[in-house]
């Protein structure tokens, strides 16, 4: 179990990054941490991590004070961070199997959960090629396999899926899934909004040093349920006026235009939308419930205050 | 114990594979340093005398040595750091003190080619030989630590990367042309002699050259006492430097 009491981080010139922030993260769990740039959200990782410490506040990882012994939280945490792990020079194999034996694997223990990590990510044909002629995204994967080789406690995972393609990114949260049932708290950074919401059990949003949200992924989408979106597809060529001209709450991207609706309004909104593709005004239509990202930016938005502070309102669903 | 040497065989090991792509780069700089550093002084000086010349070659081992220590290291720790490297390296359950020295076994062979090269084609090129003593181990050691350990000490201190390179490059220039290791300490002022008193390059020089030749180092447990003086502050100071957290 992960817990972090009131944690605050101000940097010596200044700048406060982290402002009384709690959490609780528990085994087997998977906890995304989303935040605009800037938000704070490295910063909390890096105390966490044993590598900056805390202004006020505590964490405990099983039950040990990390901040009295950031020796602990270095055994205690396995880290992938947001750069590129450097590995220049040494193979995935070699990276790998290296990592698992600093983390205290012996060497038959290793090299055999690196030739299964190398395996169920399908990296086998870069295996034995040096870090310096791998393509970002593979050395991205190395960096994971070397943070989950031998999983501490706690993993954090800071952005694993950039530069990775789309097929290696479902084994990758699959692999992160398995990491998860075997007992460790799986911490996530990421700015994806949409793996978070399909990949994570819990969601965390910091914004401006504060944490102002927290839930299931499911409790941070539109409070009004009834509000569906209706998203049209113009025409090539064909200009929207006619179509916004009804709509007052209407909101056009490109040749998108997303309008809100009511569930009691479906039937009629999709009777008027068909209309519209006869006419050959719209291209196509669909209507959906609103995405966690649409929540996500909204609950950005009203963290703002007018005089740009943040709300102190820390809201808890779960 | 146990688990300490494991881990320093095995950044050892890390450390080596990771150099392993600069390695032939970095052997033929250090060829070429060796060798046109002592067929260059013959520009410099052309009617060089055989004991300035004996003077010059011994100094060698000393400037490369500090040269790595003081110049390179810091460089190549910038970079890690700048790379993000670093906190990747440091996020590992290894004791900062354990990867010092694994660092530091490196740093020392790595000089080494480019030391005996220099030795080699200078007392052939000026035709003379060399007494070489047990003491030219330990001694080396001794100065190929102290240098890193204040190269590292400067490299974790400061901040940014690009003071880093710029104090690198004054102290090369210091080194070069304004330490007593390739020249007798008289030749300099006054003031700057006193200054050099204090400073342990000109101790580390004269136990090198007393190492290799049968010059006699004035007073040869002062320059040890001083340069282990000066070993233990930058050890010291880089520990405490590793382990702090910001």
């Amino acid at each position: 179990m992960i817990e972090i009491t009131n944690l605050t981080k101000q940097y010596k010139n200044g700048c406060v990054a982290n402002e009384g922030i709690s959490l609780k993260i528990a085994p087997g769990e998977v906890f995304g941490l989303l935040g605009p740039n800037g938000a704070g959200k490295t910063t909390l990782v890096n105390q966490l991590i044993g590598l900056l410490k805390p202004t006020s506040g505590t964490i405990t990882i099983d039950g040990v004070d990390v901040v009295a012994d950031p020796d602990a939280s270095r055994r205690l945490c396995s880290f992938q961070p947001q750069s590129q792990v450097l590995i220049d020079g040494l193979t995935p194999l070699e990276a790998i199997e290296l990592t698992g034996r600093i983390r205290g694997m012996d060497r038959k223990t290793a090299r055999l959960r690196t030739k299964s990590l190398i395996e169920r990510l399908q990296l086998e044909q870069w295996a034995k090629t040096r870090g310096e002629d791998l393509s970002g995204g593979v050395r991205r994967l190395t960096a994971f396999c070397m943070a989950c080789v031998a999983p501490a406690k706690a993993v954090v995972l800071d952005e694993p899926t950039n530069d990775v393609d789309p097929q290696r990114r479902r084994l990758l949260w699959r692999e992160i899934k398995t990491i998860a049932d075997g007992g460790s708290a799986i911490i996530l950074v990421t700015h994806n909004v949409l793996e978070a919401e399909r990949s994570t059990d819990r969601l965390a949003i910091i914004h401006k040093a504060r944490l102002i949200r927290q839930g299931t992924p499911a409790s941070f989408r539109s409070k009004e349920e009834e509000n569906m979106i209706l998203e049209l597809i113009l025409e090539p060529g064909k200009t929207p006026a006619d179509i916004l001209a009804q709509e007052a709450n209407a909101v056009q991207t490109g040749r998108r235009i997303f309008c809100p609706v009511t569930i009691g309004e479906v039937a009629e909104r999709v009777h008027w939308a068909n209309e519209l593709m006869n006419k050959q005004l719209i291209e196509e239509y669909s209507i959906n419930p609103p995405s966690l990202e649409e929540s996500y930016l909204q609950i950005i938005a009203d963290g703002e205050g007018s005089d740009g502070t943040v709300s102190n309102n820390l809201q808890e669903d779960r | 114990m146990r688990i300490y040497i494991k881990q320093y065989f095995l950044l050892l090991k890390w450390q080596l594979l990771k150099l392993r792509i600069v390695v032939p780069l970095f052997a033929l700089v250090q060829i070429m340093m060796g060798i046109g550093f002592i067929v260059g002084l013959g520009f410099f000086v052309p009617d060089i005398d055989p004991s300035t010349a004996l003077f010059f070659v011994t100094g060698a081992p000393t400037l490369i040595t500090v040269t790595v220590g003081l110049v390179l290291v810091p460089q190549l720790i910038a970079e890690d750091k700048s790379s993000g490297s670093l906190t990747y390296i440091w996020s590992l359950p290894i004791s900062r003190i354990t990867y010092l020295f694994a660092d530091l076994t490196v740093w020392f062979f790595s000089t080494l080619p480019g030391v005996v090269l220099a030795l080699v084609v200078g007392s052939w090129h000026y035709g003379f030989s060399l007494s070489i003593s047990w003491m030219i181990l330990p001694v080396m050691l001794l100065v190929s630590i102290t240098a890193s350990c204040l190269g590292y000490t400067v490299a974790h201190f400061i901040e940014k990367p690009q003071i880093i390179s710029l104090i690198t490059q004054l102290y090369l220039f210091v080194v070069l042309l304004f330490s007593p290791i390739n020249y007798p300490l008289e030749r300099l002022p006054n003031w700057l002699q006193r200054v050099h008193e204090i400073f342990p390059l000109t101790y580390m020089a004269d136990l090198v050259r007393g190492s290799l030749t049968t010059y006699e180092v004035a007073s040869p447990a002062k320059a040890l006492l001083i340069v282990i003086t000066w070993m233990l502050v930058s050890f010291v100071s880089v520990s405490v430097v590793v382990k702090r957290r910001k």
